[in-house]
């Protein structure tokens, strides 16, 4: 076992990894930018270094900084969190050479995986369900375009190879259309990613966005957990997610925890990862992306299985075994998580950056906040805008969304605009009661204000 | 001086709106100086002047340090500071002197020390023509981004000792 982890990340997920280290008697080293010198994860952790000013890029996007502060430290371990390096091929060739264990699956398989087109072609040798689309990238000059448009059937999307989180993404409804879809998709895939090369695929209307979350060792051994329903999403980004979803039956989860597996196995998996699969009415799924990773919504696979998911992670890394193996883990009632984001949801999500003047957190039973945040805490300017993760555990679906409309009620965060009214909206809301919720829900039923009615 | 009798007299001199108190006596010359921007510098000064030994030296407001204390912090010397992470160390390679010393009149763009990580050094450069006062880090500690190395005082180029 490693003897101490560098978290080579912020905010709550810098929180939760160093909290499953201490609790596995590991030391911690927490880096931070310099607006983050009073931030949670760098009180929490044994040791702290400054790697750099407030820009990502310089600090904890900075490879080299955050490299030579494992080695002043003496940390033998890195665990990258989620976002920022978490992915970056590149940063996990650098630990390896560097003699530090990379705390997720080879850089073999997160090269594999990120490739969003070489992963569809994976997925299609591994006999995992993709959707029907262009084979790599696509350009205007291609004459048999519209023809492959055609084939696939309208609407399709235009997809970034580079991409995630909605950037230099397309929905195109007709041919005419087509054309100059694919050109803004490729100017922002250009400008959010460096690479502009685009893809299209089958457009799948009413779909759900389901994912399994799997746990893998290095012997081989590969287990997929309940499945987790992340349908309400905000232009691609997710901002409720559930375990159990409470559209599969069994006999879908059974269908899908398989192909989830041989994805992990496709591209020989190691540690925790998600596969993501797009689900449209008929019970159909396909392949969308695996998240080589820790996910945000980790937290409900853990209320529902018991699983700390962070600690296997660290545990997978550094060479243990999976002792359990069964195809069905039983997932123990349900848990549902809101995403609190400093966002104004009244005025078209626009961050909302500045001190935290009052907190007063929800309390059990069945309720747990994941955040970095304590009153007097000035949120950055240069980082995400997630606040805190609400999970709540229930009995049943019913009770669980009871649950968090409770705990959404006594969650107070004075000082910045939140997401707070957007979420207990989306909780009363019919649609998403009776479990009807479409990846389209937050655009078509929560776009008035959130005074408004429905 | 007893501690108690200081507190006394600091006691009386908060309490007035007196600007200047100077205490005399048996060779203790103490001076308290109200700072124009700071009412309640009570604290500070208390415990430095409880520090004063009571050996006859005169110690007045004019050698600066409970003025200095009245107006809060002390301004912030001027400092090189790193610009990465890594490990400190005073001169570009182990049988070297340090590049530079106490006095040490450096150009703009004059190495000033080297960081060393993941095996490659890195020159410290000094951003402007100074004067190092002191180094803030021993040789071969580590460092982290934005640590003053170099305590120092502007100069210019032209004494500069390159």
């Amino acid at each position: 076992m490693f003897k101490k982890v560098l978290i080579a990340n912020r905010g709550e997920i810098a929180v939760r990894i160093i909290r499953a280290c201490r609790e596995m008697g590991l030391k911690t080293v927490a880096v931070h930018s310099e607006p983050d010198r009073n931030s949670m994860h760098v009180k929490l952790a044994d040791e702290s270094v400054c790697i750099g000013p407030g820009p990502s890029s310089e600090s904890y996007l900075n490879i080299p900084n955050i490299i030579s502060a494992a080695e002043i430290s003496g940390a033998d371990a890195i665990h990258p969190g989620y976002g920022f390096l978490s992915e970056n091929t590149y940063f996990a060739d650098v630990c390896e050479s560097c003699h530090i264990h990379f705390i997720g699956p080879s850089k073999e398989a997160i090269e594999r995986m990120g490739d969003k087109a070489a992963a569809r072609e994976t997925m299609r040798k591994a006999g995992v369900p993709i959707v029907p689309g262009s084979d790599g990238p696509i350009s205007v000059d291609d004459a048999g375009l519209p023809k492959l448009a055609r084939k696939i059937g309208y609407p399709v999307i235009v997809k970034a190879v580079a991409g995630g989180g909605g950037r230099g993404m397309r929905v195109v409804a007709n041919e005419s259309e087509l054309f100059a879809a694919i050109e803004v998709a490729q100017t922002e895939a250009k400008k959010a990613f460096g690479n502009g090369d685009v893809y299209i695929e089958k457009y799948i209307e009413k779909p759900r966005h389901i994912e399994f979350q799997i746990v893998a060792d290095s012997k081989g051994r590969v287990v997929y957990l309940p499945e987790r329903e992340c349908s309400i999403q905000r232009r691609h980004q997710k901002l409720i997610e559930e375990s159990p979803s409470p559209f599969v039956d069994s006999s879908l989860r059974r269908k899908m925890g398989k192909a989830a597996r041989r994805a992990a196995e496709a591209v020989d998996y190691v540690t925790v990862g998600t596969v993501e699969f797009l689900v449209d009415v008929k019970g159909d799924f396909y392949f969308l992306e695996m998240n080589t990773r820790i996910q945000v919504e980790h937290t409900v696979t853990e209320m529902v299985t018991g699983l700390d998911l962070v600690k296997e992670q660290i545990r997978l890394a550094a060479g243990e075994r999976i002792d359990y193996d069964r195809d069905d883990y039983p997932a123990r009632g349900h848990a549902i998580e809101c995403r609190i984001n400093a966002e104004d949801p009244d005025h078209d999500f626009r961050p909302s950056p500045g001190t935290i003047t009052q907190l007063i957190l929800p309390g059990p039973p069945g309720v747990r906040v994941d955040t970095h945040l304590y009153t007097g805490y000035t949120i950055p300017t240069y980082y995400d805008s997630l606040l805190a993760k609400l999970i709540v555990h229930g009995d049943n679906r019913e009770a669980a969304i009871r649950r968090m409309q409770r705990a959404l009620s006594e969650f107070k965060i004075e000082g910045v605009k939140t997401t707070i009214p957007l979420l207990s909206r989306v909780m009363d809301h019919s649609v998403f009661q009776k479990g009807e919720a479409y990846t389209d829900f937050i655009g078509k039923y929560m776009t008035m204000s959130t005074n408004g009615n429905k | 001086m007893p501690k108690k009798r200081l507190e006394e007299i600091l006691e009386f001199v908060r309490s007035t709106d007196l600007q200047e108190v100077v205490w005399e006596k048996k060779g203790v010359h103490i001076s308290f100086r109200r700072s124009a921007i700071s009412a309640a510098p009570a604290k500070s000064t208390d415990a430095r002047a409880s520090q004063n030994p009571s050996n006859g030296q005169p110690r007045s407001a004019s050698n600066g340090r409970p003025a200095q204390s009245s107006t809060g912090k002390p301004p912030e010397p001027m400092t090189i500071k790193s610009t990465m992470v890594g490990t400190f160390f005073r001169s570009d390679s182990p049988n070297r002197p340090p590049l530079v010393v106490e006095g040490t009149q450096v150009a703009s763009g004059q190495p000033v020390a080297a960081i060393e990580a993941m095996k490659i050094m890195k020159d410290v450069i000094a951003p402007r023509a100074c004067r190092i006062v002191k180094a803030l880090v021993a040789n071969g500690h580590p460092v982290e981004y934005g640590q003053p190395l170099f305590e120092v005082e502007p100069g210019s180029d032209e004494n500069a000792n390159v």
